[in-house]
C-alpha cells in the first residue's frame, strides 16, 4: 500500500524527469543516513539508560560528548555539505544556450493561466490549468503571479518554485517519456487554496506539434442547433470574463475557454470535463470550490443550462 | 547566640526576624489578590495559561485533523478551515510556546539562583495580564467569525487589505503585536535576573545550565523579536493607510515581509527550545542523581545554537528563486545548528551512563524527547538540503518536521518539567501511575499522528488545505494522523484531571525535595524564596554543602530578614557574582493590572477602528504606567545595610551598577535591532526597485537634515549640560531646553517630506516610515525627559537620586544617534548612489 | 563586561561575516555582478577567520570564561569556512 501510494501520480518518490529523479535519489542517501543515525543515538541512549551499570560505565563521558557529539556530526555534516551541494550544482537548471519552448504560467485564485509564447516571448495561445509538453525535450516554464503569492509543483518532474507578484521565476523540466503528472498550488494562497491543481501531459514530440496546431485554431464551430444556443447564452453570459477564439468572447478575468472540451478538469483540478460537471460547476459551482472568483449562474433554467453545457463540451 | 565560623550570619536568629519577613512577602488577601506581583504565583498563572492555550490551540488541531480523515470532507469549508489552521499555528506559536517557557523562567529562576523575586516583578505582572487578556481576546475572534486566515505567518500580497479586506488580519497584526511586547518584558527581566541577581559564589561556572539557557532565550528575544514587529507595523501601515512596502505593483515587494519575518521566525524556534533543552540538563543530573557530564560543552552549545540560529531564515524561503549560491549559505548554517544540538544529546545520554536513572515520570518524557526531537531533527538536517527541500517545502513532511521538534523539543520537556517541578510549587507531587499512561498516551499519539505525515508529504501532499482528493490515495495515512491525535488529547485530558486532583498550590508547604536534587530551587522556601541566600561553591550546592538546607533555613547565610524594612534581594556582579548593593522590591499594587488591562483594551479597540475608545483607554494606560513609574526610584539618602559576614551594602546605585540602567541598555539593543532592520528594509527596496528611487536632484535639500541633525546634536548637548549641572549643582533643569529641539528636528524631518506622498511608491512608504519610527522615539524621548524635569520639580531628584534621570540621558543620546542613522540613511545613501 | 564582550566576539565576527556575504551577494546578483560573489565571499571569509583564530589565543579569562571565548570562537570557525563553500561549487546567481 505504501509503495503504491509512493507511485503515485504527485509522488516526489515517482520522479518522470532528470531534476526530480536527482532529488529522489539526494531522498533515499538522506533517508538511509537519518534511519542510521536515530537508530545509533537512540541504541546509545536506552543503553546509556537501561543497560547494567558495569556494562554503561564502560562508554567513556568524553568519547561521547567529544566524539559523539562534536566530531561526528562535523565530519558527517562536512561531507553530507559538500555531496549536496556538488549535486546542486549538478541539477540541470540553468537556462542553458539552447532556446527552450517557453510557457507562461501565472498563478490565479484559484486556477493556471497557461500561456504558450512564441519565439520574441509573444503569446502564442492560451490555456488554462493544463500544460502539454514535448517529452524528452526541456521547456522553460515563466512562473508569475496575477495576485497573491502561489506555488508550481508537480512533484515528478521537479521541486517547487514560488510564483511572486512583480517577478518572473524560471524553471526548466523536461520528462523523460509521454505520461501524464499532477501538481497542485504549495504555497498558501487563501480560500479554496486546496482545490488549485493542474495536470501536465508529456506527449510523444509528433503528438505534442498536432496537439499544438490544435490549439491554435480557433473554437470548434456549432454542430448542432443544441450548440447554437450554448453558444448564443455564451456570448450574453461568459464574454466578460473568457475567451473563446472564434467568436467575440474576450475576455481575460477568467480561464480560456477555446479548447476547454479537451481538457483534464474543469476548475482546477476538480472534477472531470463532461456536461453534467459544466453544468454543476456553471449553476453552483461556489459549492463546489466554495469562495472561487466565478459568481453562480442560478438563474439559467434547466435547458439553458443543457444547451450550455453542450457547448462548452463540443470545444474540443 | 553565636556565630559560627562558617556563616555569614550568627544563630540562632533573633525573634520575629522571619515572621517579618513572612509578613512583607504574604500575597495580597482577598479580591486584592489579583495585585500579587510575586513570582511564585505570577509563575503559576503564567504557565497555566499558556497552557490553556495549548489546550484550546490542540482543539483547533482536533476539529482540522475530523475535517482531514477522509477525502472531500464537508465537515468544514475553507473559511472556517483557514481560521482554523491560522489559529492554531498562531496560538501554539505565540500564546503557548514562547510564554510557557518564559513562564517556568518566571517560576523556577529567581529561587534557582538565589534570588527572593525578578529585579522588575511588577514588569512581569504587567506582561502576565497584558498577554492573559489580550490571548483570550485574540482566541475569542474565532467565535465571531473575525478570526485571522492568512497562516501564521501572515504572507502579503494574501494578507493585504486587497486580498483580505475586513478586520481579521488586523486582529493578528495588533493582537499580537502587543504580545511581542510582552515577550520583550520578559526578555529584560531574564538577562537583569540571570546576571545581577545570583548568590554570592554562583559565578558563570557555577550557574545552572537553565539560568544559561533563559539568559539566552533572553538576548535572542532582544535580536530577534524587533524585526517581526517591524513587520507587523509596516504592514499595519499598508493596510490601513496604504503605504506599498510589500505591493510590487509600486515599487514594493513581498519578498521583504518574508525576509522580516523570518529573521524573527526562525530564531523564534530555537527560542523556544532552548530553556526546554535547559530543563532537561536539570531533570537528568537529578533524576541520574549525578552531575551532568560536558557541563561546559552544554553551555557553549546552548550559546552557540543562540547565534547561529540567526543565519537560518532563509531556509523557509528556499522556492522563492533567490540566487542560489545565497541559498548556499542557509544551507551550511541550517547543517551546523545541528552540532551544538548533537553536543547535547550526547551529554545527556553520558550523563545517564554515569549515574543510575530513576524511572520516574519525569525520565519518560525525557526518553520521550530525545527519541522524537532527535527524529526531528534528522528531517531537519534533511530540508537542508536545499533540492530536497524544493520537492518538499509546503507539504506534509514539514509539517511532521516542525511537530517532532516543537512537540518533542518543547512539549515533552515542559511536561517533563512539570512533573518534575511539582513538588516544588504544590502540596503534593502528580501521580507516578497516572503519569505512565499521560506518557504512553502522548508518546504513541504523537508517532501515530505525525510519522504517516512524513509519507504524506512524500506522496504529494501541500500544506494549508482543508481538504484532498480521493484519488490520490492519502486517505488512510490521514486517518492514521487523525487517530494518534485523539490519542495525544486523551493523554492530555487524563494529565489536566490529575492535575486538578493533585496540584494545590503552596511555596512554603510545597511537598519538597523528594528528588534528592542539588540546585538552589529546592532549598526550602516560602514566597520570600529561601529564608536567607546562600554563599555557593558549587554546581549543585545541595549535593556539594552538607547543612546546606539547614543553614539557610535558620537564616545563617546573607540577608535573613528584611535588611530595609522592606521587600529586598541582592545585586551581584555578573560574572563573579561578588555582592554589590541591596535592591529594594516593590510592595504589590494596582497599576501594573490597570496598565495591562488598558493597554489590551487600547489594541484591541484599534483593531476594530473604534479609535476615539481606543485613545480613551490608551490614555488610561499611559496613567497608570506613570503612576508606577513614579513609585519607581527610591530614595538614595538610606544608609547601607549589613547583610552579614560583615558585609555593609548600599542600597542605591546609579550608573552600569544599577539594574534599572542595564533594562534601558537592554531597551536600547531591541531599538537598535528594529531600527536595522528598517535599514535593511530601506536597501532591500531599493535593491529590488531602483526605479522608485529619487535622483539627488529630486530630494529635499541638504538643509533639512544639517539642520535636524544640528538640533539633535544640540539637545544631546543640552542633556549632557544638565548632567554636569547636575553632578554640580543638584539640579537638571536645562534638560528642558533640550526639549523644544527635539521637536524641532522632528518637524525638521516632517517638513523636508511634506511632498513626498507615502502611498504612491515603497520609497515614500519607506521614508514615511522613518518619520513614523523616528517620531515615536522622539515622544517616548520627551516622555522620559519631561518625567525626570517632573521628579526634579517635586524633590525626589537630586545629585545622589539620579536614576530616572540616567535612564533618560541614556534614551535621548540613543534617539539622538539612530535618528542622525537614519537621516544618513535617507538623505545620504541617495546621493550616495547617483 | 570585558569578560562578557570577549565571550560574545566570535558571535559577533560570524554575525558580521554572514551579513557581508549575505548583503553583498545580493547586491552583486541584482546588479548583475556575479563574477564578484566568489571574491566577496573569499575575503570576508578569511578575514572572519583570522579574526576568530586571533580571538581564540587572547588571554585573560578565568578558565571557564576563557574556554566558552575559545569554543564561541570555534564554532564560528566552522560556520564561517561551511558557508563559504557554496561560493566556489553552487552556480552564483540562477
Amino acid at each position: 500500500m505504501l509503495a503504491s501510494l509512493l507511485e503515485g501520480q504527485q509522488s516526489v518518490l515517482a520522479p518522470r524527469g532528470p531534476v526530480a529523479a536527482e532529488i529522489a535519489q539526494t531522498a533515499w542517501v538522506l533517508f538511509a543516513g537519518a534511519a542510521a543515525i536515530f537508530a545509533i543515538v537512540l541504541a546509545l541512549a536506552l543503553f546509556a539508560g537501561f543497560a547494567r551499570r558495569e556494562w554503561a560505565g564502560q562508554l567513556s563521558e568524553h568519547v561521547l560528548i567529544v566524539g559523539g557529539g562534536i566530531v561526528l556530526p562535523v565530519v558527517v555534516l562536512c561531507v553530507l555539505l559538500a555531496w549536496a551541494l556538488l549535486r546542486f550544482a549538478d541539477l540541470p537548471l540553468a537556462s542553458a544556450s539552447e532556446r527552450l519552448l517557453a510557457i507562461r504560467v501565472t498563478g490565479e485564485q484559484w486556477w493556471w493561466r497557461v500561456e504558450y509564447l512564441d519565439a520574441n516571448g509573444q503569446r502564442d495561445f492560451a490555456a488554462a490549468n493544463e500544460i502539454r509538453i514535448p517529452a524528452g525535450r526541456p521547456v522553460e516554464l515563466r512562473l508569475e503571479s496575477a495576485d497573491v503569492l502561489h506555488s508550481f509543483w508537480v512533484p515528478a518532474l521537479a521541486g517547487k518554485l514560488d510564483m511572486i507578484p512583480g517577478r518572473t521565476n524560471r524553471l526548466r523540466v523536461r520528462a523523460d517519456a509521454p505520461g501524464e503528472f499532477r501538481g497542485q498550488c504549495a504555497e498558501y494562497c487563501g480560500g479554496p487554496h486546496a482545490l488549485m491543481a493542474l495536470h501536465v501531459i508529456a506527449s510523444d514530440p509528433e503528438a505534442f506539434e498536432r496537439w499544438v496546431a490544435a490549439q491554435r485554431a480557433p473554437g470548434r464551430e456549432p454542430a448542432v442547433a443544441l450548440h447554437e444556443r450554448g453558444r448564443a447564452l455564451m456570448l450574453a453570459h461568459c464574454a466578460v470574463c473568457h475567451t473563446v477564439r472564434g467568436t467575440a468572447a474576450a475576455g481575460e478575468r477568467g480561464p480560456d475557454l477555446t479548447h476547454f472540451g479537451s481538457r483534464r478538469s474543469i476548475g482546477a483540478g476538480l472534477a472531470p470535463v463532461n456536461a453534467g460537471t459544466i453544468a454543476s460547476w456553471i449553476a453552483s459551482g461556489q459549492h463546489l470550490k466554495p469562495g472561487n472568483l466565478m459568481p453562480e449562474f442560478a438563474a439559467f433554467s434547466g435547458a439553458e443550462l443543457h444547451a450550455l453545457a453542450a457547448y462548452l463540451e463540443n470545444l474540443q | 547566640m553565636h556565630a559560627r565560623a562558617d556563616l555569614p550570619n550568627p544563630l540562632p536568629r533573633p525573634a520575629g526576624e522571619l515572621e517579618e519577613l513572612k509578613r512583607l512577602w504574604n500575597p495580597p488577601r482577598g479580591l486584592r489578590f489579583v495585585t500579587v506581583i510575586n513570582n511564585n504565583y505570577i509563575g503559576v498563572m503564567y504557565v497555566g495559561t499558556a497552557f490553556l492555550f495549548f489546550v484550546l490551540a490542540g482543539i483547533l488541531a482536533l476539529v482540522m485533523r475530523v475535517q482531514l480523515a477522509a477525502p472531500a470532507n464537508d465537515l468544514v469549508g475553507p473559511q472556517l478551515y483557514n481560521q482554523l489552521f491560522t489559529m492554531h499555528g498562531t496560538v501554539m506559536m505565540f500564546l503557548f510556546a514562547v510564554p510557557a517557557v518564559e513562564a517556568m523562567g518566571v517560576l523556577l529562576l529567581p529561587n534557582m539562583v538565589g534570588a527572593r523575586d525578578l529585579p522588575f516583578p511588577r514588569l512581569s505582572a504587567y506582561a502576565f495580564w497584558a498577554y492573559l487578556i489580550g490571548g483570550l481576546v485574540f482566541f475569542a475572534s474565532l467565535f465571531a467569525g473575525l478570526a485571522p486566515t492568512g497562516g501564521w505567518f501572515m504572507n502579503p500580497p494574501l494578507t493585504t487589505g486587497t486580498y483580505s479586506p475586513g478586520i481579521n488580519e488586523d486582529f493578528w497584526l495588533l493582537g499580537i503585536g502587543f504580545i511581542e511586547i510582552s515577550a520583550i518584558a520578559g526578555a529584560i527581566e531574564m538577562i537583569v535576573g540571570v546576571l545581577r541577581t545570583r548568590a554570592p559564589g554562583m559565578t558563570l561556572a557555577r550557574m545552572p545550565v537553565f539560568a544559561w539557557s533563559m539568559l539566552i532565550f533572553a538576548v535572542m528575544i532582544v535580536f530577534a523579536f524587533p524585526a517581526v514587529i517591524l513587520a507587523t507595523a509596516l504592514l499595519e501601515l499598508e493596510r490601513a493607510f496604504g503605504w506599498p512596502f510589500f505591493d510590487p505593483a509600486k515599487g514594493g515587494d513581498p519578498l521583504l515581509w518574508q525576509h522580516l519575518f523570518w529573521f524573527f521566525g526562525h530564531p523564534e524556534v530555537y527560542i523556544i527550545f532552548l530553556p526546554a533543552a535547559g530543563m532537561v540538563s536539570m531533570i537528568v543530573p537529578a533524576m541520574t542523581r549525578t552531575p551532568l557530564a560536558g557541563h561546559r560543552f552544554v553551555v557553549l552549545a546552548l550559546v552557540a545554537t543562540g547565534f547561529l540560529s540567526f543565519g537560518l531564515w532563509v531556509h523557509h524561503m528556499f522556492a522563492t528563486g533567490l540566487p542560489h549560491v545565497s541559498l548556499s549559505f542557509f544551507q551550511a548554517a541550517s547543517m551546523a545548528v545541528a552540532i551544538p544540538s548533537g553536543i547535547q544529546v550526547f551529554a545527556w545520554i553520558a550523563t545517564f551512563a554515569k549515574g543510575k536513572v530513576a524511572v520516574k515520570t519525569p525520565t519518560l518524557f525525557v526518553f520521550g524527547f530525545l527519541g522524537i526531537f532527535v527524529l526531528g531533527g534528522l528531517t531537519g538536517v534533511m530540508v537542508a538540503v536545499v533540492p530536497f527541500d524544493w520537492q518538499v517545502h509546503d507539504t506534509y513532511f514539514v509539517v511532521a518536521h516542525l511537530h517532532y521538534v516543537l512537540i518533542g523539543g518543547m512539549v515533552f520537556p515542559l511536561f517533563a518539567a512539570i512533573y518534575y517541578w511539582t513538588p516544588y510549587s504544590s502540596r503534593h507531587a502528580l501521580s507516578e501511575r497516572v503519569g505512565r499512561w499521560v506518557f504512553g498516551l502522548m508518546f504513541v499519539g504523537v508517532n501515530v499522528a505525525f510519522f504517516p505525515m512524513h509519507v504524506t508529504g512524500l506522496a504529494g501532499m501541500p500544506r494549508r488545505v482543508y481538504t484532498y482528493a480521493p484519488e490520490l490515495g492519502w486517505d488512510g495515512l490521514n486517518l492514521a494522523s487523525t487517530i494518534g491525535a485523539f490519542m495525544i488529547a486523551a493523554g492530555v485530558a487524563l494529565f489536566l484531571v490529575d492535575f486538578a486532583r493533585r496540584f494545590r498550590m503552596s511555596a512554603e508547604a510545597n511537598a519538597g525535595n523528594v528528588w534528592d536534587a542539588g540546585t538552589l530551587e529546592w532549598l526550602p522556601s516560602g514566597n520570600y524564596s529561601s529564608r536567607s541566600i546562600p554563599l555557593v561553591a558549587s554546581r549543585e550546592p545541595l549535593w556539594d554543602q552538607p547543612n546546606l538546607a539547614h543553614d539557610v533555613a535558620a537564616g545563617g547565610y546573607f540577608l535573613p530578614g528584611s535588611a530595609t524594612g522592606g521587600r529586598d534581594t541582592l545585586i551581584t556582579s555578573p560574572v563573579h557574582a561578588r555582592p554589590q548593593w541591596v535592591l529594594r522590591m516593590p510592595m504589590p499594587g494596582w497599576p501594573p493590572l490597570v496598565g495591562a488591562w488598558f493597554t489590551a483594551a487600547f489594541f484591541l479597540l484599534l483593531t476594530f477602528k473604534l479609535v476615539i475608545p481606543a485613545a480613551a483607554c490608551g490614555a488610561v494606560a499611559i496613567i497608570a504606567i506613570l503612576r508606577w513609574a513614579w513609585s519607581l526610584d527610591p530614595p538614595a539618602d538610606v544608609a547601607p545595610v549589613s547583610i552579614g559576614g560583615g558585609l555593609r551594602l548600599p542600597v542605591y546605585a546609579t550608573g552600569p551598577r544599577s539594574q534599572a540602567w542595564w533594562a534601558m541598555v537592554i531597551l536600547m539593543l531591541v531599538a537598535a535591532s528594529l531600527y536595522g532592520c528598517l535599514l535593511f528594509s530601506y536597501l532591500y527596496l531599493w535593491l529590488v526597485s531602483p526605479a522608485a528611487w529619487p535622483s539627488a536632484a529630486a530630494l529635499p535639500g541638504i538643509g533639512y537634515p544639517l539642520a535636524t541633525a544640528a538640533c539633535l546634536l544640540a539637545s544631546s548637548a543640552a542633556v549632557g549640560y544638565a548632567d554636569r549641572t547636575l553632578r554640580r549643582h543638584g539640579h537638571c533643569y536645562p534638560l528642558a531646553v533640550a526639549l523644544p529641539l527635539a521637536v524641532a528636528a522632528f518637524a525638521g524631518s516632517v517638513a523636508a517630506q511634506r511632498r513626498l506622498d507615502p502611498g504612491e511608491s515603497s520609497y515614500g512608504a519607506i521614508v514615511h516610515a522613518f518619520l513614523v519610527v523616528d517620531g515615536w522615539f522622539v515622544a517616548v524621548a520627551l516622555v522620559l525627559a519631561l518625567f525626570a524635569l517632573a521628579r526634579q520639580r517635586a524633590g525626589l531628584l537630586d545629585r545622589t537620586r539620579r536614576v530616572t534621570f540616567d535612564n533618560a540621558r541614556l534614551f535621548w543620546h540613543y534617539t539622538v544617534a539612530q535618528t542622525l542613522a537614519g537621516l544618513g540613511m535617507v538623505h545620504g545613501f541617495p546621493r550616495l548612489v547617483s | 563586561m570585558q569578560t562578557v564582550l570577549r565571550m560574545s566576539a566570535g558571535a559577533i565576527v560570524w554575525a558580521i561575516h554572514f551579513g557581508v556575504i549575505y548583503g553583498l551577494t545580493a547586491a552583486a546578483c541584482a546588479r548583475n555582478f556575479a563574477p564578484l560573489v566568489p571574491w566577496i565571499v573569499g575575503i570576508s571569509g578569511a578575514v572572519a577567520a583570522a579574526a576568530l583564530l586571533i580571538l581564540m589565543t587572547l588571554p585573560g579569562d578565568p578558565a571557564f570564561e576563557r574556554w566558552l571565548t575559545v569554543g564561541v570562537a570555534a564554532a564560528a570557525l566552522i560556520a564561517v569556512f561551511w558557508e563559504s563553500i557554496g561560493a566556489f561549487v553552487v552556480p552564483l546567481c540562477d
